[in-house]
């Protein structure tokens, strides 16, 4: 019978007392450890995503939602740009800028969304292809490793993408399929989750222009609930009919295309991918925002770059480094407000275990007093009670690190579902060593009294009593 | 085997008790009565090195045990004194076995089962070993303090008012359990009480005068 097995027994013989402080100390040390790991990997899927990214821009609204949709994929777009407002940042020669990357957003297969850009993507994320090539057509895709591992997607595969950036099966294009065309090696950024594109694949996608190397064999498709207001007027009940039309996209109209079979009359010639001065050059057109990437950073006509969009043109400019800040700032308040939050719980778990410790010395005290009869030295008191505290404590963090992991696991699957973030619940928190020194600490603290109660006893005088 | 010298007390509010003096050999006992506030218990406590006394000293197989230290003087409790008191305490956590376990460890033994297991036998408790305190009876309770005081095989058990609840049956059992026990180990047993019936049992008594009186 040791000293720890003892202190073991006598916790475990007041289970009700142990409940009681395992639920105030676990609750507190996971709470503390959940948002520790939460945050951590928030910060770093933040940064991972970063890509050197200097500046966005796109339509007017809020910079922080234009740069959660642009960089990180979880909001919806401010709105689309003309190519017109557009041109002059994705000029090459534009003075301030290296790289420009356009995005056009808009579309999702299965809840991952399809993004019409330039090969330059892969080297924004430091991406590289795994298998197959980049595109060179219209509806031609590569999609990142997360997509096709979660998909089962495999070169030479196709889909179809459906209209708008949740999965929904009844807004589908099923009039083009994309053929994908290469699958990007996981890079641990955005990258991974997205399906990538020709620019002109977004546009065509929506305009009903399908090349036909990409066209299905039977075009046969359905439109349920589309919600495009198209140019031409006719009835699509339930009869086939070749057509070549330009649709606008205004989609706060609804249209009615349920249950017919149409044919639309491709164009003859494949649509090569979009260089860049024929993407500069369809100013009728519209994108959804553009990253850029400063030449220098110091310039002072850099410096005055974003201030100068938002001012004088119909765009919006937000600098990430400068919205993250913000948004971290925000989050940390109120991270910080639950850690204080844990933190006090901690200190009222520490408490409970001081004043049950205390109080069970009222009643223990013959026993203790018994023990130092049959020889035990005052210092084995002092341990046998701070081990009380410190198993106490233990069994507080082991049960609290193990609720962060269950709590963090449930929530990484519900990211996922909702916006493919792909968090690991399975890693240890550096933190966790000062985490479990903390409750030792605690544990110690709030027997050493009761423990220099029981060191100092009076046999005598107790036994007396 | 223990011998006392002029032992005396002094209370922290200056009363002074003073003690005759005490000798008692190996496989001896002794019988202290005394009224309450005799000092029965204090002398106890001062034999037991659990009180030191403010003049005199107790010689235990030639140790003055008050000139030890407080460590060494913990340690030679546990290896040389025995105690059985009234109210038996146990810690309620552990089972009766693990109780004696624990004071066989905490006397710088190793733990010896096969002792204890004879030594329950002996004292008709085997079938309740892993029984916790709180499902014990009284009567067993009392047998487990005995185990408790005798698995050292010490050489002097003290016994405080061990039989003042006790009906004339069951006081002469446990005296005849004590007096067993300090037989087979070689061990001097001094019992302090106020309980008369013992005289019948001891060859050996001093009466301690009420020092209030």
């Amino acid at each position: 019978m040791s000293w720890i097995r003892l202190a073991w027994k006598n916790i475990v013989h007041e289970p009700l007392t142990l409940l009681l402080h395992l639920m105030l100390f676990a609750l507190s040390i996971g709470l503390m450890y959940f948002l520790l790991m939460l945050n951590d990997q928030l910060v770093k899927k933040f940064d991972n995503n970063l890509a050197e990214v200097d500046l966005v821009i796109g339509a007017k609204g809020s910079g922080l939602q234009m740069i959660l949709c642009s960089m990180y994929h979880v909001d919806a777009p401010t709105g689309n740009i003309s190519m017109a407002d557009a041109k002059p940042f994705l000029n090459p020669k534009h003075p301030l800028i290296k790289t420009s990357l356009p995005l056009s957003l808009g579309d999702n297969y299965k809840g991952y969304r399809i993004v019409g850009t330039e090969h330059g993507v892969l080297d924004f994320y430091k991406a590289k292809l795994a298998e197959g090539r980049l595109w060179t057509h219209s509806l031609e895709a590569v999609v990142g490793a997360e997509v096709a591992s979660a998909l089962g997607l495999k070169i030479g595969d196709r889909f179809y993408s459906s209209h708008g950036l949740d999965e929904a099966d009844d807004l589908s294009h099923d009039h083009a399929a994309l053929t994908i065309v290469g699958i990007v090696a996981p890079s641990g950024s955005v990258l991974d989750q997205l399906i990538v594109t020709d620019t002109r694949t977004v546009w065509d996608v929506h305009d009903h222009q399908v090349s036909p190397s990409s066209a299905t064999d039977n075009d046969t498709h359905d439109h349920a609930h589309h919600d495009h207001d198209h140019d031409h007027d006719h009835d699509h009940a339930h009869h086939d009919h070749d057509h070549d039309h330009d649709h606008d996209h205004d989609h706060d109209h609804d249209h009615d295309h349920a249950h017919h079979d149409h044919n639309h009359a491709h164009h003859n010639t494949a649509s090569p991918m979009l260089a860049r001065a024929d993407l500069i050059a369809s100013e009728d057109k519209e994108i959804t925002s553009m990253l850029i990437r400063y030449k220098n950073k110091t310039d002072f006509r850099t410096l005055s770059l974003a201030r100068n969009i938002n001012a004088n043109t119909n765009l919006l400019a937000a600098a990430p480094p400068m919205v993250l800040n913000m948004l971290y700032d925000k989050m940390g308040l109120g991270t910080r407000a639950l850690q204080f939050l844990a933190l006090l719980i901690a200190i009222v778990s520490g408490l409970s275990i001081f004043i049950s410790l205390f109080n069970s010395l009222r009643t223990r005290k013959y026993e203790l007093a018994l023990l130092r009869v049959t020889g035990a030295k005052p210092g084995s008191l002092f341990g046998l009670i701070s081990l009380e505290g410190i198993i106490l404590a233990l069994l507080g963090f082991i049960v609290g690190i193990a609720l962060a992991y269950l709590v963090f696991y449930l929530f990484a699957g519900q990211l996922s579902d909702r916006y493919h973030y792909q968090f690991n619940p399975w890693v240890l928190h550096p933190s966790i060593g000062w985490i479990l020194l903390g409750s030792v600490g605690i544990g110690f603290l709030a027997a050493l009294f009761p423990a220099i109660k029981a060191y100092s006893m009076d046999i005598h005088h107790t036994l007396s009593q | 085997m223990i011998q006392t010298n002029n032992l005396s007390h002094t209370f922290s509010d200056q009363v002074r008790i003073a003690f005759p003096d005490i000798s008692v050999g190996q496989k001896e006992s002794l019988l202290i009565l005394g009224e309450s506030g005799a000092g029965k218990t204090t002398l106890l406590h001062i034999l037991g090195g659990m009180l030191k006394p403010t003049d005199g000293n107790v010689q235990l197989i030639g140790e003055n045990i008050y000139d030890l230290s407080p460590r060494r003087l913990d340690s030679f409790r546990g290896d040389h004194i025995g105690m059985v008191f009234q109210q038996a305490h146990f810690i309620p956590s552990i089972s009766a076995m693990e109780n004696i376990q624990l004071a066989q460890r905490i006397g710088s033994k190793k733990v010896d089962n096969k002792a204890i297991n004879h030594l329950f036998d002996r004292l008709n408790i085997g079938h309740r070993k892993n029984a916790l305190p709180a499902e014990l009876s009284q009567g067993e309770r009392q047998r487990l303090a005995i185990a408790r005081a005798f698995i050292n095989k010490p050489s002097l058990v003290l016994a405080d008012e061990l039989t003042s609840a006790l009906d004339d049956t069951n006081c002469a059992s446990v005296i005849a359990l004590l007096k067993e026990q300090s037989e087979q180990i070689g061990t001097s047993l001094i019992m302090v009480t106020h309980d008369q019936r013992l005289k019948e049992y001891f060859a050996n008594s001093i009466i301690l005068k009420n020092w209030n009186a």
